[in-house]
C-alpha cells in the first residue's frame, strides 16, 4: 500500500491475527507505528527511527498455540468427553477428528515457521507481536533497515572493545508472560471444567436457577459493554475484558450447541427409546453451565468495574 | 554497549551482529538475525550549561527567565530554551503546547489510543445473535444503541490506520432490523392480549 499524502504510513508486512487482538506495523516518515487491535479500540506505540537501537530475530516456535486453536481443542475435548460419558457410538468419530485436529495442528507448527522479533531503544526493549512469521519479518525487517540506516546515517563497525567494560552477562531481552497475560486463558477452562464437574454432583436443580442465570448475565454483559467502551490501559485491565468478552461468546456457543443436541435428541435418540434421559441431563447441564458461566461474568465484570475505578482515581488524583 | 543474545542473554560475537542470514548464538545456539544500528553506539545529547547562559541584550525562556532563549513554539510562539524545547516531527512544541495536546488529541503523533465505535456499534447489531437465546429482550438496548453510535461518531476520527465506515452503516441496520422486531413484538404482544376473550365472573 503506498502512502497517501493525507495519511503518512505504509504497512509493513507481518500482520497478527486473533479472536480478541489483531496486531499490525505501519512505517511513518519519521517512525514505526505498532497498532494493536482490541476490536473495540486501538492501541499505538511509536517507535522513532532515530531511536531504534537494534532490532532481534529469533527463529523459534512460539510457545502458546494461538487462541482460536485452543479454544477449538478445549470445546473438542468437552464434546468427546460429554460423548465418552453417554457411552454413544459417536465418541469413536469425533475421537478420530481429535486426532486430525491435533495432527493437522502439529503439521502447521513444523510447516511454518515461526519467529520472536525485539526492538530495542535507549529506554528498553518491545516484542513485536505481528512479526512471528520468519518470511514477514525478514521483509519487513529489511524495509525497517533501510529506513532507520537513512535516517541515522551510515552503519558504523560494531565496536568490540566496549564490551570488554562491562559484565558479560546482562538481563535477557525476552520478558516472561506476565500473570495478568496468562490469567485470561486460565479462567475460561477453569469455568468450563467447573460447570462439568457439578453437572455429575447429585444435586437438584432448582428451575429458578435458570431466572438466576438470565439475570447475572444481563448484568454482566452491561457491565461488560461498559468496560470494553471505557477502554483503559494495562494488561490486567486488557486481560478482564478479553475475558469478559470470550465467556460472553463461550455462553452463546454453548447455547447454540445445547439448541442441536436437543434437535438430535429428538430427531434421533428419542425415537430409540433412551433420548429422554439424555436430554433432561443436557437440559441440566445447561442450567448449571448458564449459571456458572453468570457468576463468574458478573464477578469479573465487577472486577473490572473496581479496576476502572481505581484506574480513574489515580488519574484524577494525579 | 554490549549487544546480548535475546535468548540466553550472553553477549554476541561480532560475526553474529549485523549479519546478512540467520546465524547461532555459541552460548545457546538459537537462530538469530541481529540488526544494530549507529543509535546504538551514538553518544547522547548533552546539554552544556554554558550556551543556556543568558546574556546581556539576549531574550530569556518563558519558562526559564535565566536562561537563553534558542527558538520558540510553533504553537504559542513562546522562547524556549533547549530545555523546554521538544522537537516532535520537525515541530518546536513547548511543554504546555505538548501537554495540551496529548490531553485534547490535537496533535496526532501523540495519540495512543482510540475508540473503534464503528466495531462497537456492529457488534451491537450482532449481539443478539450472539447472545444466548433467552436474552434476545436485549434487544431493546443494542438495537437503539448501535442506531445511535453511528450518528453520534459518523464523522469522529476513527482510527490512525485507513478504515472504512462500512461498519457504522452494517450495525446501523441491524440496530434498525433489532428495533423493527422489537416494535412488532410489542404490536403482537398488545394486539394478542386485546383479541384474548374476557371471562367475566358470574
Amino acid at each position: 500500500m503506498m502512502a497517501r499524502p493525507d495519511f503518512p504510513y505504509r504497512k509493513l508486512p507481518g500482520v497478527r491475527h486473533g479472536i480478541l487482538t489483531s496486531a499490525s506495523l505501519w512505517l511513518g516518515t519519521d517512525h514505526i507505528l505498532h497498532v494493536k487491535n482490541t476490536r473495540f479500540a486501538e492501541e499505538y506505540r511509536r517507535y522513532y527511527l532515530n531511536d531504534i537501537e537494534a532490532i532481534y530475530l529469533e527463529k523459534k516456535a512460539r510457545f502458546l498455540p494461538p487462541p482460536a486453536v485452543v479454544i477449538t481443542l478445549i470445546l473438542g475435548l468437552i464434546a468427546l468427553l460429554v460423548l465418552s460419558i453417554i457411552k454413544h457410538p459417536l465418541a469413536v468419530s469425533i475421537g478420530w477428528i481429535g486426532l486430525l485436529i491435533v495432527s493437522l495442528f502439529a503439521a502447521w507448527l513444523c510447516i511454518f515457521r515461526s519467529c520472536i522479533c525485539t526492538i530495542q531503544t535507549a529506554l528498553g526493549t518491545d516484542r513485536l507481536g505481528c512479526l512471528h512469521r520468519v518470511d514477514g519479518a525478514y521483509a519487513a525487517l529489511d524495509q525497517i533497515t533501510n529506513r532507520v540506516l537513512e535516517t541515522q546515517g551510515p552503519a558504523q563497525p560494531y565496536e568490540q572493545e566496549t564490551q570488554a567494560e562491562i559484565p558479560q552477562r546482562v538481563e535477557p531481552v525476552t520478558q516472561p508472560r506476565s500473570k495478568e497475560q496468562t490469567f485470561g486463558w486460565l479462567v475460561l477452562p477453569f469455568v468450563l471444567m467447573s460447570s462439568s464437574i457439578v453437572m455429575k454432583l447429585p444435586v437438584p436443580i432448582p428451575d429458578r436457577s435458570f431466572g438466576f442465570a438470565l439475570a447475572a448475565m444481563s448484568a454482566a454483559v452491561v457491565l461488560a459493554v461498559l468496560t470494553l467502551i471505557a477502554g483503559r490501559g494495562g494488561a490486567r485491565f486488557r486481560a478482564l475484558q478479553a475475558v469478559q468478552l470470550a465467556m460472553i461468546l463461550i455462553s452463546g456457543v454453548e447455547v447454540y450447541a445445547l439448541v442441536l443436541i436437543n434437535t438430535y435428541s429428538q430427531a434421533v435418540l428419542i425415537p430409540r427409546n433412551n433420548g429422554a434421559e439424555v436430554l433432561s441431563m443436557f437440559i441440566s447441564a445447561a442450567h448449571i453451565a448458564s449459571v456458572w458461566l453468570g457468576g463468574a461474568n458478573v464477578a469479573v465484570a465487577f472486577v473490572a468495574a473496581a479496576l476502572l475505578l481505581r484506574t480513574q482515581g489515580r488519574v484524577n488524583t494525579a | 554497549m554490549i549487544i546480548a543474545c535475546p535468548n540466553c542473554g550472553r553477549s554476541l560475537p561480532p560475526e553474529v551482529i549485523n549479519a546478512a542470514e540467520l546465524r547461532i548464538c555459541p552460548a545457546c545456539h538459537s537462530n538469530l538475525l541481529v540488526r544494530v544500528f549507529p543509535a546504538q553506539t551514538r553518544a547522547k545529547a548533552v546539554i552544556e550549561s554554558s550556551t543556556m547562559e543568558l546574556g546581556e541584550g539576549e531574550a530569556s525562556c518563558f519558562f526559564h527567565m535565566s536562561k537563553r532563549a534558542v527558538c520558540s513554539c510553533s504553537q504559542c510562539g513562546r522562547f524556549l530554551c533547549a530545555l523546554c524545547e521538544v522537537n516532535l516531527s520537525g515541530t518546536i512544541l513547548c511543554p504546555g503546547c505538548l501537554e495540551s495536546g496529548g490531553t485534547k488529541k490535537k496533535i496526532r503523533n501523540l495519540e495512543n489510543h482510540r475508540t473503534l465505535w464503528d466495531t462497537t456499534s456492529l457488534l451491537l447489531g450482532v449481539a443478539p445473535v450472539l447472545l444466548p437465546f433467552p436474552m434476545i429482550y436485549l434487544m431493546f438496548l443494542t438495537g437503539p444503541m448501535a442506531v445511535f453510535l453511528p450518528l453520534r461518531y459518523w464523522k469522529a476520527p476513527s482510527s490512525l490506520i485507513p478504515r472504512t465506515k462500512w461498519r457504522f452503516v452494517v450495525g446501523a441496520i441491524l440496530g434498525l432490523l433489532q428495533a423493527v422486531a422489537m416494535v412488532g413484538l410489542v404490536v403482537a404482544i398488545v394486539w394478542g392480549l386485546r383479541a384474548r376473550p374476557v371471562v367475566r365472573p358470574r
